[in-house]
């Protein structure tokens, strides 16, 4: 990882600082050319305020990295980094960068970085991290035409003029995360992240009650195009989760979670379609993928499960076998500390040997 | 667990997510997921723990409250909503708990692998170093029955500032040059412990509220916080504090519209070493090279000045000099001339060595042999204000003073003077 902060992002900030130095020179040369000084002073004030988030990054990132080679992150952030890198291949999206600890998770443009959140370093929450790349998608991922290439989510801020943009870049990177990822993210932020009872009362631009149905919205058509051989047993586990999140939104409102909104509806026709068009079939959630998960489920249950060096696949569908062996496991606190813990051996089993001080 | 407990998986799997969480946070406070081998600045478990404290604790709180939620869902009748409701403030106090986590556990991390080699980007490398002895030495000076508190690189604005009793390093500002403002990080991280300190914020808060239109309190109690940190900054590092205050933190014009009160600061800073020196050398140094390029400086912006508030500033720092001078103990003053202790004289032939040095005389042969920190700030600080080109040079030549001091210090006790009156004491 360190090689990687030089190689890949020092360019960038490097970049970053030139353009900051060379406004500090043009403001030295306005002093000495007499210029007002309270212009200067407003100049010093904006250059102070530019270079303020790269400082922060900069800190944040160096940290990060010492604080993942340290293995304070248990080894997480190589298990996220593999699952990152699996989504851009498949994707066709460049991402050369890397996951560090962060006390929060977050994508920065400055410098493409993806943090994983602190202490947050069970398998549960890796799927986050592909949001935090649906944003670096956002304003990456290209559909292929004759001509020049068009951006999905520009397409999309233009065709829906009436929505904020910050709203449609977090619902286009819930999106890409749900068709990349599956089922597991939406599990993971419908049980594990969002919150029920500040849906849509808190004043967010894109509030968890309006994220929790266009994710729901998005996934199900993916199953119905992509899992047809499985469409029944995954709409199945798609409606379980569904089930729990209304129930929790009914416990806190008093109504269950809205079951149909004409404004979300296009947009998740619009996602879905743009998405579509941008991620080939190998990208998105599918048949066979579901077939590993629902292979590895039992075993995830069980309680001799030891994956070995020849685990094989993927962390998108180790992800979603986890996910499934936990709506499997139900209430049952013992049982899910099993599948935790056999997870965490399936994807250690899936990045190689376990690196030395690597919590399980 | 009742059967109205398990009416909400989801909230079920989330108190347990929160609680899974905060116990990994206690973990790493209590050292047990430390696997980091610092190498060149080692933390001793004590060390660690003082830092960790608050952290520690305000997990075991929340902890508790999940408990207590858990048990008056279960038993209490507490509905849904309530629950929900507690659950995301336990899950906004939690974010907070790790976040201070992790922003130490990262301020170690970065702390420890700053290049040791003086041809690396960061030359001050021994930065927290020297401001820990910066801090030691306050804490020496007030109040030597206090923990010896650890540095850390932070951002600009930490969000868990409050949670642990540490000296947080601007990024990237490691320099020579804002060493002496460790005194003001230092004076805000104690205020707390300080009965008398505290006492006087609070009266002066009191005071200024009973204005006809005060701002709000919260911002009255941060203002004369700050001020009496100035005051004890300027006290205890003499002038070089108010150089490093002036030159690199205050601005003459309101930031963005918002006024951040530098003014009163500056005219804080200036009362202060009026009040401290009177005629003597220090004062005049600072009014000649400091105060007038400032002037010019607010003419320049044609700043306008609340002349009540600079008035108001001006009073306090009279009171809170006494106040200071008080509390402390007598070597805590950075004095124009003394026979012991610290002192601007002193300051004043280094710098003046450095001068004909970088001026193309070669070594002054009559430069001072011994000298301690405070006045090798003040050395460095009144160089670069005489000589601004060769700022660079000058701070070499103060780190590698810093580091004789520090050399010196470790071969053999008594350096620093102690206190009067003061023993070495052992640690709480």
């Amino acid at each position: 990882v360190e090689a990687d902060l030089h190689t890949w992002v020092a360019a960038r900030v490097r970049l970053r600082v030139e353009n900051l130095q060379g406004q500090v020179a043009a403001l030295e040369a306005a002093l000495d050319g007499g210029q007002r000084l309270d212009l200067c002073w407003r100049g010093y004030e904006a250059a102070t305020l530019a270079c303020e988030p790269l400082f922060e990054e900069c800190l944040a990132v160096r940290q990060g990295v010492i604080a993942r080679e340290a293995q304070l992150d248990s080894g997480i952030c190589a298990i996220a980094d593999r699952l990152l890198a699996e989504i851009c291949e498949d994707a066709d999206i460049s991402w050369r960068r890397f996951t560090v600890l962060g006390a929060a998770e977050a994508y920065t443009h400055l410098t493409d970085v993806i943090r994983v959140r602190f202490p947050d370093l069970s398998v549960w929450d890796l799927p986050v991290a592909a949001h935090e790349l649906g944003h670096h998608a956002a304003m990456k991922l290209e559909r292929p035409t004759q001509g020049l290439a068009q951006s999905p989510f520009r397409e999309l801020v233009a065709a829906l003029p009436d929505e904020c943009e910050q709203a449609l870049e977090e619902y286009f990177a819930d999106a890409f995360a749900a068709l990349t990822v599956g089922p597991a993210y939406t599990c993971t932020c419908l049980l594990m992240r969002f919150e029920p009872h500040a849906a849509g009362e808190d004043g967010t631009p894109a509030p968890d009650r309006d994220r929790a149905y266009v994710l729901l919205g998005v996934l199900r058509r993916a199953v119905a195009e992509g899992v047809r051989t499985h469409e029944a047993h995954a709409s199945a586990k798609l409606d379980q989760v569904a089930h729990l999140w209304d129930a929790s939104f009914r416990a806190t409102h008093g109504d269950g979670a809205p079951q149909a909104d004409e404004r979300l509806d296009r947009l998740v026709a619009r996602l879905y379609a743009k998405l579509r068009e941008a991620l080939p079939s190998s990208a998105r959630y599918r048949d066979s993928v579901h077939e590993r998960a629902r292979e590895l489920a039992p075993k995830l249950l069980g309680p001799n499960y030891m994956a070995g060096p020849d685990a094989g696949g993927t962390v998108v569908e180790a992800l979603n076998g986890a996910w499934l062996a936990h709506l499997e496991a139900g209430p049952d606190s013992g049982l899910r500390g099993r599948v935790t813990r056999n997870a965490r051996r399936l994807m250690d089993a899936l990045l190689g040997p376990v690196p030395a001080g690597s919590a399980t | 667990m009742s059967d109205r407990a398990s009416l909400d998986p989801i909230l079920e799997e989330r108190l347990r997510a929160l609680d899974r969480d905060l116990g990994r946070t206690i973990d790493v406070c209590d050292a047990k997921t430390r696997d980091l081998e610092f190498q060149q600045y080692p933390v001793d478990a004590d060390a660690w723990n003082r830092a960790f404290k608050t952290v520690r604790a305000s997990a075991h709180t929340a902890q508790q409250r999940i408990e207590d939620l858990r048990t008056d869902f279960a038993e209490e009748g507490e509905d849904a909503r309530g629950a929900w409701r507690r659950h995301q403030l336990l899950t906004a106090e939690t974010r907070d708990v790790c976040r201070a986590c992790m922003e130490l556990l990262g301020g170690f991390a970065l702390r420890d692998h700053m290049p040791a080699d003086k041809s690396a980007r960061f030359p001050d490398q021994k930065i927290c170093h020297f401001t820990e002895k910066i801090a030691e030495l306050c804490n020496e000076l007030t109040t030597p029955d206090l923990n010896p508190l650890l540095a850390i690189p932070a951002a600009e604005d930490p969000l868990a500032e409050t949670m642990a009793r540490i000296i947080r390093l601007r990024f990237p500002e490691w320099t020579i040059w804002t060493l002496p403002l460790v005194a003001y990080e230092y004076a805000r991280v104690v205020f707390d412990d300080i009965e008398q300190l505290q006492a006087a914020i609070d009266d002066e808060v009191r005071r200024r509220m009973e204005d006809d239109e005060p701002p709000s309190q919260k911002d009255v109690a941060l203002a004369v916080t700050t001020q009496l940190a100035d005051v004890f900054g300027t006290y205890v590092m003499g002038p070089a504090y108010a150089c490093a205050a002036v030159m690199l933190r205050l601005e003459p014009i309101a930031s963005d519209g918002v006024e951040k009160g530098d003014l009163e600061r500056a005219a804080t800073l200036f009362a202060t070493v009026q009040r401290l020196y009177g005629d003597e050398d220090p004062a005049v140094f600072v009014k000649e090279n400091l105060r007038r390029p400032w002037e010019l400086a607010l003419e320049g912006v044609e700043s306008t000045a609340d002349e009540k508030r600079i008035k108001q500033a001006e009073r306090f720092a009279a009171r809170a000099l006494r106040i200071v001078e008080r509390t402390t103990y007598a070597d805590a003053k950075f004095e124009s001339y003394a026979e012991t202790g610290e002192h601007w004289a002193r300051a004043k032939k280094l710098s003046e060595s450095w001068c004909i040095e970088q001026g193309g005389k070669g070594a002054d042969p009559n430069a001072p042999k011994r000298f301690r920190l405070r006045e090798v700030l003040n050395a460095a600080w009144r160089s670069r204000l005489m000589m601004p080109g060769s700022r660079e040079d000058f701070a070499g030549l103060a780190r590698e003073a810093s580091d004789t001091v520090f050399q010196r210090e470790a071969a053999g006790p008594g350096e620093i003077p102690r206190p009067k009156g003061a023993q070495p004491q052992a640690v709480r």
